[in-house]
């Protein structure tokens, strides 16, 4: 009892060193006694499950100091708020503010608590709650206030972290003690500090709250990216979500030369943290401009829940902007015609009352610099919308709608994934330590695209026009899940539409017509169908589709590296070398053309060409990770085996999870006699290495759902055999009547 | 003799464990729930009055003063109607909370006194009654209460859904 009155009495000393400003010398040495005398009271009854020296396990999450950390010591939101007006409005209604309190987030973390135990939640609330994390308040007799819950990610918590740890995710940083202001020597002074202080030193707030990585994609991937280790779901390591993997090997990163397209360079921050013009007064502006705290992307949910319309509002605006998705209605095929009339607008044809029509539809993710959708995509809703219409505007076929009960219609094409248990049922409620296998995944990475195909009937009685459309629609958060979490008297959460495209089919003749300013250039609708053929393995149609696109342009050097590349996923390699060829004659420093020649040479024996050709990769992309990985390989045969493991290495730093570089740094070091260091290569390939029973929990689970089994084939067809559900028009967001009339938090 | 014994042992293991999950609050944690009442879990003054499956009571008394936080979840065959019967002792007064639970009304209690709040998650309904016996509690006027009292419901209906 003394020693927590003393401990009271201590952090009340703290609070009045935020009045004075202390010496730093002193502000620390009261710092560290408070702060150990909390971790001993903490640890005394913390479930230390995974060992006295690893308390944040199964998260990543580390702290200076290695002890627990007292949450007061994290200067809250409204201390900021004093000065940033602007990033307190914009941060209260963001996702990072609401990471941990949602019924979202609850409803899915509660089910690890109650099923297995409060500290595995260390896991998901590594980045959740990080604050609850390190204050020890993740065991089952904790004693931790959880005031701090309602503001997730507070300022604090970023603007503490003052190192990253690799890009594994799941946490990976480094947290300081929080500190506003810096000493003039550098040094952190812990906890508040009088505003006029901070007014009068502006430069050292700065120090100590803005460091250059926050800036960085790998700071975002401290969160961004995540996976299920063994600790947490006693099976293996599982890759669970790579979205910074995904931007670097986006064109928007620049350091991957395997792109089909280029862009200029753009980091997370550039989407999503987007400067704009002020509306509260913020010491942190510039030029009247701040970096948005609003942290704008897909989620619809959390505004919608909590009454934050300026930021439901800017977030439908943000997914319709930006030109990130492209739909094209590219060609159609009538029964027992072979013939595709594509691209369609640009070509002529005729069409009949009584035709069967498939058309070919193809989903671009143009401009995100990741997956649709990304991260956590068994909660979401993304899928495509296809609507035929005749000229009255009565539905001919419908698919991709949303039925009465709010469900979406099991055969639309769904853009999300469907993650199995190892007895081949569905995870539901996002209960990710069960997740043993993938039933099926139609994301779209970034700059890829993919086809869908429909299939419909013309009625015999059509005269007038057909009209087609074809839409990308997203629902945060899937409806099923939506109904987990609440029961089903909720309102319907919104719908929004990404991207759509209509086009009219005349019954008769269809003359082709001037280009629709807002479609891509044929070149490149070809080049997307050539892509989309190509991932679902249809070569002989990805070459016709890519000949198309340099018979259109035949300066296109990559037209003729896509005809390379399909060539040597068929196996075909004389044919990818004349290709390769053609592409390097044309544009010869091409790193994407000499990595895929790269690869020709190695098969024909040509090593010092292979080498040479991948070391000019390397050269212009020293973070590419094909490439290293290539080259590395290139070099190990070549018994070069410094040279080797110094790719290897450098793939690692790329990328800590790449398997070739676990394997093959487990050879090369045991063969250089490194052995502790070839045994933990080893450990973390055996762990990482994908595991070959798991497919058949995947089939197990597809045998059980013939409905949606189609999706999970690269190649499928979307027909209009009748339904029997009545569709509902998705809706524009509304509050429903539970919702109503509350007061916005 | 012996087998009895053995029986008493595993008897007074298994009490032991029972009272010590009875001795926690399931929707919300002791340190919390007397932050709330403005003081820390280890003092003299707080105490946990009631702490049962349906209910969890804590109570600070200083001299005068009983500051009480009352919360009590219960699961109804037909929740909405449940929820309605709650909130009728809100009467006009009810001012409905935006995003606590499925839905949830707030009012004042024990002569302004006190914050009341009413939701449910799904088919649990919960009450929170949080209430100072001072009529000008410094620590606790009414903006405070209402901050606290929805502090509260936001960690309840945290832990409920």
């Amino acid at each position: 009892m003394r020693r927590t009155i003393r401990t009271l009495a201590m952090t009340g000393m703290l609070v009045l060193a935020g009045t004075t400003l202390l010496s730093t010398t002193g502000a620390q040495q009261d710092q560290d006694t408070p702060r150990k005398e909390y971790s001993d009271k903490i640890s005394s009854s913390y479930n230390f499950r995974f060992g006295k020296d690893r308390p944040f396990i199964p998260g990543s999450a580390k702290v200076e100091g290695d002890e627990f950390v007292q949450p007061g010591a994290f200067p809250n939101a409204k201390y900021c708020a004093h000065c940033h007006q602007e990033a307190y409005h914009q941060w209260r209604q963001a996702l990072h503010s609401n990471s941990f309190r949602t019924p979202f987030y609850r409803t899915s973390v509660n089910i690890l608590i109650r099923t297995k135990g409060i500290e595995f939640s260390r896991h998901c609330d590594s980045c959740h709650n990080p604050i609850a994390v390190l204050a020890g308040g993740l065991t089952q007799d904790s004693h931790v206030d959880r005031k701090f819950d309602s503001d997730g990610l507070t300022c604090m918590t970023c603007h503490s972290i003052q190192s990253l740890q690799s890009t594994n995710g799941n946490g990976g940083f480094v947290m300081g003690i929080p500190a506003v202001m810096v000493d003039e020597k550098g040094n952190r002074i812990p906890g508040e500090v009088p505003y006029d202080e901070i007014l009068k030193h502006s430069d050292r707030h700065s120090e100590a709250v803005m460091h250059d990585f926050l800036r960085t994609p790998e700071f975002c991937a401290a969160c961004h990216k995540a996976n299920l280790p063994d600790t947490l779901n006693d099976y293996k390591f599982v890759r669970a979500f790579t979205t910074y993997d995904e931007w670097q090997n986006s064109k928007f990163s620049q350091r991957n030369p395997l792109t089909f397209y280029s862009g200029d360079f753009t980091t997370c921050q550039g989407c999503h943290m987007k400067r704009a013009a002020i509306t509260l007064p913020d010491y942190g502006a510039k030029n009247g401009t701040f970096a948005s705290h609003r942290w704008l992307a897909g989620n619809t949910a959390v505004p919608f829940y909590y009454g934050f319309d300026e930021q439901l509002e800017k977030t439908i605006q943000f997914l319709r902007s930006g030109n990130f998705m492209n739909v094209d209605i590219f060609a159609i095929k009538k029964a027992g015609d072979d013939k595709m009339i594509a691209p369609l607008g640009s070509v002529p044809y005729e069409l009949k009352a009584n035709d069967s029509v498939e058309t070919y539809v193809v989903f671009q993710n143009k401009n995100i610099g990741h997956s649709l959708i990304p991260e956590v995509r068994d909660l979401y809703e993304a899928y495509a919308e296809f609507i035929v219409k005749d000229s009255a505007g009565k539905e001919i076929y419908h698919s991709g709608f949303i039925k009465p009960d709010g469900m979406l219609d099991e055969r639309a094409h769904s853009f999300t994934n469907r993650p199995v248990t190892e007895k081949g049922e569905f995870v539901d409620n996002h209960k990710v330590w069960t997740i043993r296998s993938v039933a099926y995944d139609n994301t779209v990475q970034a700059g890829r695209s993919t086809l869908v195909r429909y299939q419909f009937h013309i009625p015999a009685n059509a005269k007038g026009p057909i009209t087609v459309t074809a839409k990308v629609n997203y629902r945060h958060l899937r409806q099923s899940y939506l109904n987990n979490i609440f029961g089903k008297d909720h309102p319907l959460y919104p719908l929004v539409e990404i991207a759509s495209r209509t086009r009219v089919l005349n019954i008769g003749k269809n003359p082709a017509g001037p280009a629709d300013p807002s479609d891509n250039p044929d070149w490149m609708r070809w080049n997307n169908l050539g892509i989309s053929y190509l991932d679902q393995l249809q070569y002989v149609d990805a070459v016709q589709a890519f000949t198309e696109v340099i018979k259109l342009r035949p300066d296109y050097a990559d037209g003729y590296t896509n005809i390379g590349l399909t060539n040597i996923q068929w196996e075909k390699y004389s044919s990818a070398k004349g290709a390769l060829d053609k592409a390097l004659t044309l544009s010869p420093d091409n790193a994407r053309a000499l990595y895929y020649s790269a690869l020709v040479e190695r098969r024909t024996g040509h090593t010092e060409a292979e080498i040479a050709d991948l070391k000019k990769v390397v050269d212009q992309y020293p973070q590419s990770r094909d490439a290293r990985r290539e080259l590395g390989i290139s070099y190990y045969q070549q018994h070069n085996y410094d040279a080797a493991m110094e790719q290897f290495q450098k793939l690692q730093q790329i990328d800590p999870d790449d398997l070739a570089a676990h394997y093959n740094l487990s050879i090369l070091y045991r063969r250089m006699g490194l052995k502790d260091k070839a045994a933990e290569q080893q450990a973390l390939f055996v762990t990482k290495k994908f595991d070959p029973g798991s497919p058949t929990y995947s089939l197990t689970f597809l045998r059980q759902h013939p409905e949606i089994s189609t999706e999970s084939v690269p190649w499928h067809m979307h027909t209009d055999n009748p339904h029997d559900q009545k569709p509902m028009t998705p809706m524009a967001p509304q509050a429903g009547s539970a919702y109503s009339g509350g007061t916005y938090r | 003799m012996r087998h009895l014994r053995l029986a008493f042992f595993v008897f007074v293991a298994f009490l032991s464990a029972t009272c010590h999950a009875d001795s926690l609050c399931p929707w919300i944690n002791k340190a919390t729930a007397f932050g709330v009442l403005g003081v820390s879990e280890e003092s003299p003054m707080a105490s946990v009055s009631e702490l049962n499956a349906t209910v969890c009571n804590f109570t600070y008394r200083d001299g005068n003063i009983m500051r009480e936080l009352r919360i009590t979840v219960e699961q109804a065959k037909d929740p909405e109607q449940a929820f309605n019967a709650y909130k009728a002792h809100c009467g006009k007064d009810g001012n409905s909370l935006r995003a606590i639970g499925n839905e949830a009304v707030m009012c004042a209690t024990n002569k302004g006194q006190g914050e009341q709040v009413f939701s449910r998650v799904r088919d649990n309904v919960f009450t929170i009654t949080l209430t100072t016996s001072a009529g000008n509690d410094p620590t606790m006027p009414r903006d405070v209460l209402i901050e606290k009292a929805g502090l509260v419901a936001e960690q309840v209906s945290g832990n409920l859904f």
